[in-house]
């Protein structure tokens, strides 16, 4: 198995940076090495700056597997929703540090974290499911409506819209940003400001203030076994 | 008991101001007055400007005193506080907040339960720092801030615990409107005396009506508050 994520960690910090030296694929590799390093996090009680490589957070799901059918197609997009319903109830500040591009799948990671801090530049950051054939699947607009601020959920999820890092700023899918030289400062004074929360009463409270929305999704992924995204359902 | 709360009513507008002479704590005592110059407000009919410290704190929170000195108090001055400002969310006449000072944990939560609020435009704290502190959200708190918080700022202020200054908390829904420190009870008179031009049985009906849903909401809170044997 190809290293695509690495993990490094440095006084109660983990850095979780994934590099496939391409656009950041979500395969099912890619998805498993992150567990891993969530997991690795999660046993040291970290708080983690999860990022990508330069100029390229994540474009979303690998498409060569969203290309091979149905089952496929479910599987990977089942892993991905238990993935980032990870990041939603993480024990931990989970503090996202994206270095550009974060569309589809990627840009629901950004939605799924604590903090994001974004770059500036001529980076694209939105989901274009609807524009490449894509009905969005029900547990998609479910997290748009929780996280997004109002006016932008049906510009970003029915519009498909994608937005530049200062308008992805107003929309909430980011909650600062830098200039990319200095994105790692950035994260890592934030990594260690969130360090210095009780995590006990951190970790119970996102646990409560996000049990509707996981009460949603439960449902939503049972609508979305049903479903058939690539025929408008 | 000591004098922690003035009321002042002047043509249709009541002042009700908290001062403790320190942080505007809010102990039993204060919540005993607040609600006992919000009964006066209600006899007098009267458009609501609550306010702190002349030039100073809004409100630092609750009685850490009392939260430290045992669960049973904690949860009792919590729960008092909840219902303060569920009846805020219910009040019959405009409640204004006005204040160039800063509002931290309940005090901040008294201003989202207000009808406008006007906040000073340098040098203000404004937050829930309950997760620095140590203190799990308790559930009429997150239902309040679910309401009044845009969505992109609710992990934010709840769970992260961040503390804003002015502009980031206008933006995060603790304030309608930022003024001059100086200029913020001219501010809050003028937007008072606009208010009083209402129709308050159209005011209070509407308020009823759009909030139905989130009276309900944050009784239940309350009753899964006054549950808890600790503040975990």
């Amino acid at each position: 198995m190809t290293s695509l994520v690495t993990y490094s960690t440095r006084s109660g910090i983990a850095t979780i940076a994934m590099d496939d030296g391409k656009v950041n694929a979500l395969s099912n590799d890619m998805l498993d090495q992150l567990n891993a390093g969530f997991d690795k996090a999660e046993a040291a009680g970290e708080v983690v700056v999860f990022t990508g490589r330069q100029g390229m957070f994540c474009a979303g799901f690998d498409l060569s597997i969203m290309m091979q059918g149905p089952e496929k197609v479910l599987a990977l997009m089942e892993k991905g929703g238990a993935f980032s319903r990870r990041l939603l109830t993480f024990p931990t500040p989970v503090i996202c540090a994206v270095n550009g591009h974060a569309m589809a799948m990627g840009s629901y990671l950004l939605l799924a974290c604590d903090y994001c801090i974004g770059v500036e530049g001529n980076f694209k950051i939105g989901m274009n499911e609807v524009a490449i054939g894509m009905t969005m699947p029900q547990a998609g607009v479910d997290i748009a409506e929780a996280r997004l601020a109002a006016p932008f959920v049906r510009r970003a999820v029915n519009n498909a819209e994608i937005f530049t890092p200062k308008t992805a700023l107003t929309a909430g899918f980011l909650h600062n940003l830098v200039t990319p030289n200095d994105l790692q400062a950035a994260a890592l004074t934030k990594a260690e400001q969130m360090r210095k929360l009780d995590m006990t009463a951190f970790a119970a409270t996102k646990l409560k203030s996000v049990k509707p929305l996981l009460d949603t999704l439960k449902r939503a992924v049972e609508a979305d076994k049903q479903a058939d995204i690539f025929k408008g359902t | 008991m000591t004098d922690l709360i003035t009321y002042t009513l002047e043509d249709g507008i009541a002042v009700i101001k908290m001062d403790d002479g320190k942080a505007n704590v809010l102990s039993p005592d204060m919540l005993d007055q607040l609600n006992a110059a919000f009964d006066k407000a209600e006899t007098d009919e009267a458009v609501v400007i609550l306010t702190g410290r002349d030039g100073g704190i809004f409100s630092g929170g609750y009685d850490l005193k009392i939260m430290m000195s045992g669960p049973e108090a904690a949860v009792a001055l919590t729960c008092q506080g909840s219902r303060f400002a569920l009846r805020l969310a219910q009040f019959p006449f405009p409640v204004i907040a006005a204040t160039g000072g800063h509002a931290i944990a309940m005090g901040a939560f008294i201003l989202l339960a207000c009808d406008y609020r006007i906040g000073g435009d340098t040098g203000t704290k404004t937050g829930l720092n309950e997760t620095q502190i140590g203190m799990t959200m308790h559930h009429f708190g997150i239902e309040l801030a679910r309401e009044f918080i845009p969505k992109h700022y609710l992990g934010r202020s709840m769970i992260n615990g961040e503390i804003f200054g002015p502009k980031d908390a206008k933006d995060a829904g603790y304030y309608d409107m930022l003024a001059d420190k100086d200029a913020v009870m001219q501010t809050a008179y003028g937007a008072a005396k606009m208010m009083t031009m209402l129709n308050m049985r159209a005011f209070k009906g509407t308020k009823r009506k759009s909030r139905k849903a989130l009276i309900a909401k944050l009784e239940w809170a309350i009753g899964e508050d006054e549950k808890m044997s600790v503040l975990e």
